[in-house]
């Protein structure tokens, strides 16, 4: 239950597109480094009893009452195939705010809030993998770190995540 | 200087919907036998009110038609032209028209420019055209004649050029064909002069008063028309002796006159209790509004008041006139209804806020939340010793009572009463009767019963559709009635009620009840499954399946036998169902049933396995534990349960929603008899946990639609519970396939 950070705060004057820089939430998911807009971040808390649905895909965990909204959860390593799906009390729930709906993401750990540059950014070679190259906005290196940034609201609204009625894609 | 209005159109399209609203009651209520004065200046009113906000924010079309309406009604007003019935119509297509002026201004639709141009033209040939009223030719008022009006007022403090604004008034009276005589300042404080010219009361009071305190303009006979009156009034010039309380006024030896008149007409208030309040009525512009002398005089004595305003115009004295000759006939109703009328308005401004439907919906959500956060409490202090922690468990127990109060009340504020549905069916009724040829009377019942704003709104098109079905198909023509020995005026009925935790509204004719025959046979060349042997519910039940229609022939009203169907999908989306009683010959009556509220519902919890689930307990037959003999195999798989004389099918809800955990050994957990549209299933769940109270939360609002789930709540502990989606699950077991499939 305990509510980690309270981010969301958007104190970055920088643009997306812009040429300032622009702060990322990253995690971890097994060995790979990941990285949200931090601005489509709530609130980080710790992953709590969900009570499942049926008939959802095994990703979709369930729905948890976050204050009096019931929100849906999404383990992530399990939607990539990545880490070792373990719930322990370290385990953190990420719960976004994307196109109007709240959503909750289950990752290993949150690592940092980064301020990036547009020029630390470079555009994904076309590969296949479970997580579809279209999710993936940009690869970012930090001192020889690989960030995957993701296109999280997009991802979160498509087809594949099976979250909402009239997906975007 | 230029200011934006737009923040207080929405103010004005809420105020414009309810003056239509009431405006469109009152003309259905009119008796065109006899008109009550008080009910057409409320009409007049309604469009004058509409007419001034729609100028002031430029809603010019809206304007227009009010304009030619307002022009109509005051003619009638004003007993120059008699009201008929196609007046009637042309201002209730009128009030249509602004209604869907209203509704392209908000940006439904498309306003239709045919359409004013058409009714403004109506309007105006009805008010030229009208015939002079054939019973009381005296009543009619002649063109203005030449002749003196005495007149007074305050003027405003904030004219500074007192000269120039008097200078203007003239010039201003000139225009209006006459002359300002002897306009001087009284030792008052009251501007008195004299009007000569061929003018109407209203146009000088109109020209007066943009100058004038509001309200503070009086206006006196002229003396011709006052030495008509019968004596009633005394003449002028003892008036202005008697000084400014005079002015405009009934004189003191008035009282015995105005009794007379009091018993006759009902408009002359001479009740001696009333002065007080008679100072606020008369504040607001009492067309033809006759004080009592003391209430006057008190006005008077008060100038600065905004009150007082007494007028007695050459109409109204030939009202007054014409209510000496013929007291008994006017005498009926009117005396009583005046006095209640006109207080009421007041005192609904001052007791309702206008709040906005998001604003009360979080207050609810708040609520919901503090019942929950009760609940935990509750059942965390339920583990603590009670001797030890006594103050503490009084305290949580305190706290449950006055969340469930808080609960109730904050629920309630979202409550409506049904008349805000009832009230458009008069307008139905008729329109609907009048193209059918039929003569029907409508019954309203239980209107203050009060339903959930949103199932108020929910409820409104279904009720329509049962209306005019029972309107169309229910009620015969007249000469059928009355060859089957029934009077020839039908009966439709509508009535709300409350039974236990529903509402209840019956929808009930006196018409050709339904025929079994027909409606089996109909049903057999539709191919659908009946027998001879049905019940009537089952029977009566057919007229809900989709394209299922009776009608002889198609009609621009009913036959085409959508609807019904949908009516009925309507109302099981509210959680409601309907039933149909009918007996051939003496009617129909349908019912339909409603929760009271979508925001909260009494549920059972059932367990299977580790998970939780709610079932709404109105879908709830009984529970049962099933014995082995009970259980009946077909096909080797247990299937069905035979409960008394029927065999249910079983749906396990751990193989329905695929559940790892749970029983799957019948004999060892619950079946719970569920009903929905009149199919039964036998639900199996491990146990039975408790009943409560749940509040509804969406599951779609962040996540989707899931088959087999109506919703999701808050449980006691915190974790979310699902509630079940019992017809669906019905729906599943009857067509024997999973819900996953």
């Amino acid at each position: 239950m305990t509510q980690l950070a309270r981010s969301a705060h958007p104190k970055q004057s920088g643009t997306v597109d812009g040429g300032y820089a622009q702060e990322f939430l990253t995690f971890t998911l097994g060995g790979e480094e990941y990285a949200i807009d931090i601005l489509k971040v709530q609130e980080i808390r710790g992953y709590d009893a969900v009570t499942g649905i049926a008939h959802s895909p095994p990703f979709i965990k369930g729905v948890i009452n976050l204050r009096g909204i019931i929100v849906p959860i999404v383990d992530l390593r399990i939607k990539f195939g990545v880490g070792v799906v373990e719930y322990t009390p370290f385990t953190v729930t990420i719960i976004l705010n994307v196109g109007g709906r709240v959503v909750g993401i289950v990752v290993d750990a949150v690592s940092d809030v980064l301020s990036i540059d547009p020029a630390q950014l470079c555009e994904p070679p076309e590969f296949a993998s479970s997580l579809d190259t279209r999710y993936i906005q940009s690869l970012g290196s930090i001192d020889d770190r690989m960030l995957i940034v993701v296109d999280i609201e997009r991802l979160m609204l498509s087809s594949d995540m099976a979250l909402v009625e009239n997906p975007l894609h | 200087m230029t200011m934006d209005l737009s923040q207080f159109y929405q103010v004005f399209f809420e105020e414009a919907a309810e003056h239509l609203s009431n405006m469109e009651q009152m003309l259905l209520d009119i008796d065109l036998g006899s008109i009550d004065d008080e009910e057409m200046n409320a009409i007049f009113r309604a469009a004058h009110s509409i007419k001034g906000s729609a100028g002031t924010f430029g809603f010019h079309d809206l304007a227009q038609v009010t304009h030619e309406l307002e022009t109509l009604l005051d003619r009638v007003r004003k007993h120059e032209v008699v009201m008929t019935p196609d007046m009637v119509n042309a201002s209730l297509e009128a009030g249509d028209l602004l209604r869907d002026l209203v509704a392209a201004h908000r940006g439904i639709g498309e306003a239709d420019l045919q359409r004013v141009a058409q009714v403004c033209a109506a309007l105006k040939t009805l008010y030229s055209d009208a015939v002079e009223p054939a019973d009381a030719p005296d009543a009619a008022t002649p063109p203005p004649e030449e002749s003196n009006f005495r007149f007074s007022f305050l003027l405003s403090s904030d004219r500074a050029d007192v000269a120039g604004v008097i200078e203007n008034l003239a010039r201003e009276a000139g225009a209006l064909g006459g002359r300002l005589l002897d306009l001087s300042l009284g030792a008052d404080g009251r501007w008195h002069g004299v009007f000569e010219g061929r003018v109407d009361a209203e146009a000088l009071r109109e020209l007066v008063e943009f100058v004038a305190v509001s309200d503070s303009f009086a206006m006196t006979v002229p003396a011709t028309d006052a030495d008509d009156a019968y004596g009633l009034f005394d003449a002028l010039p003892e008036s202005s002796v008697d000084g400014d309380a005079a002015w405009g006024l009934f004189d003191e030896a008035a009282p015995a006159a105005a009794n007379a008149v009091d018993d006759s007409y009902g408009l002359f208030d001479a009740d001696p209790v009333a002065p007080t309040a008679d100072n606020d009525e008369a504040g607001d512009p009492s067309y033809g509004f006759f004080d009592s002398p003391p209430a006057a005089q008190a006005a008077m004595d008060t100038p600065d008041a905004a009150a007082g305003l007494s007028i007695v115009s050459p109409v109204a004295a030939t009202l007054a006139e014409s209510a000496v000759i013929a007291p008994v006939e006017v005498s009926s109703d009117s005396p009583k209804a005046v006095a209640p009328r006109s207080v009421k308005p007041a005192a609904a401004a001052e007791t309702s806020i206008r709040v906005g439907v998001d604003k009360v919906d979080q207050i609810i959500n708040l609520v919901g939340e503090l019942v929950i956060t009760q609940a935990m409490l509750m059942s965390a202090a339920s583990k603590l010793d009670p001797v030890e922690f006594e103050r503490l468990m009084s305290g949580v127990q305190q706290l449950e009572r006055n969340t469930r109060d808080l609960q109730e009340s904050v629920m309630s504020i979202r409550m409506l009463p049904m008349s805000t549905v009832f009230s458009r069916f008069p307008r139905v009724v008729r329109d609907l009767s009048q193209k059918l040829g039929k003569k029907v009377r409508l019954v309203l019942a239980g209107e203050s019963t009060e339903l959930d704003k949103g199932l108020i709104e929910r409820i409104a098109d279904p009720l329509t559709h049962l209306v005019r079905n029972s309107l169309d198909h229910g009620v015969e023509t007249p000469e059928v009635r009355v060859a089957r020995g029934k009077p020839e005026e039908g009966t439709i009925t509508l009535k709300a009620s409350h039974q236990g935790g529903n509402i209840v509204i019956e929808v009930g004719d006196d018409g050709a009840g339904l025929s079994r025959d027909r409606i089996l046979s109909k049903a057999r060349e539709r191919g659908l499954a009946v027998s001879d042997s049905m019940t009537d519910q089952d029977v009566w039940a057919l007229i809900f399946e989709p394209g299922f229609s009776t009608a002889d022939q198609v009609t621009e009203v009913s036959g085409r036998g959508v609807g019904m169907d949908v009516v009925k999908r309507n109302i099981s989306a509210m959680g409601g169902r309907v039933e149909i009683d009918s007996m051939t010959g003496v009617g129909t009556r349908m019912t339909v049933r409603l929760p009271l509220t979508l925001a909260i519902l009494d549920g059972m919890s059932v367990a299977v396995g580790d998970e939780t689930y709610i079932i709404p307990l109105n879908y709830v037959v009984e529970s049962l534990q099933p014995a082995a003999d009970m259980i009946k195999s077909i096909g080797g798989v247990p299937r069905l349960v035979q409960v008394r004389n029927e065999f249910l099918n079983i749906l396990t809800l751990r193989d329905a929603f695929g559940l790892a955990g749970g029983t799957t050994d019948l004999e060892r957990g619950i079946l719970v008899v569920l009903e929905s549209d009149g199919d039964k299933i036998a639900l199996f769940v491990d146990a039975l946990v408790g009943q409560h109270q749940v509040v509804i939360k969406s599951l779609e609002a962040n996540y989707r639609k899931v088959v087999g789930i109506s919703g999701a709540t808050i449980m006691g502990d915190g974790h979310v519970g699902l509630i079940l989606d019992v017809q669906a699950l019905v729906e599943t077991a009857r067509v024997g396939m999973a819900v996953a499939a």
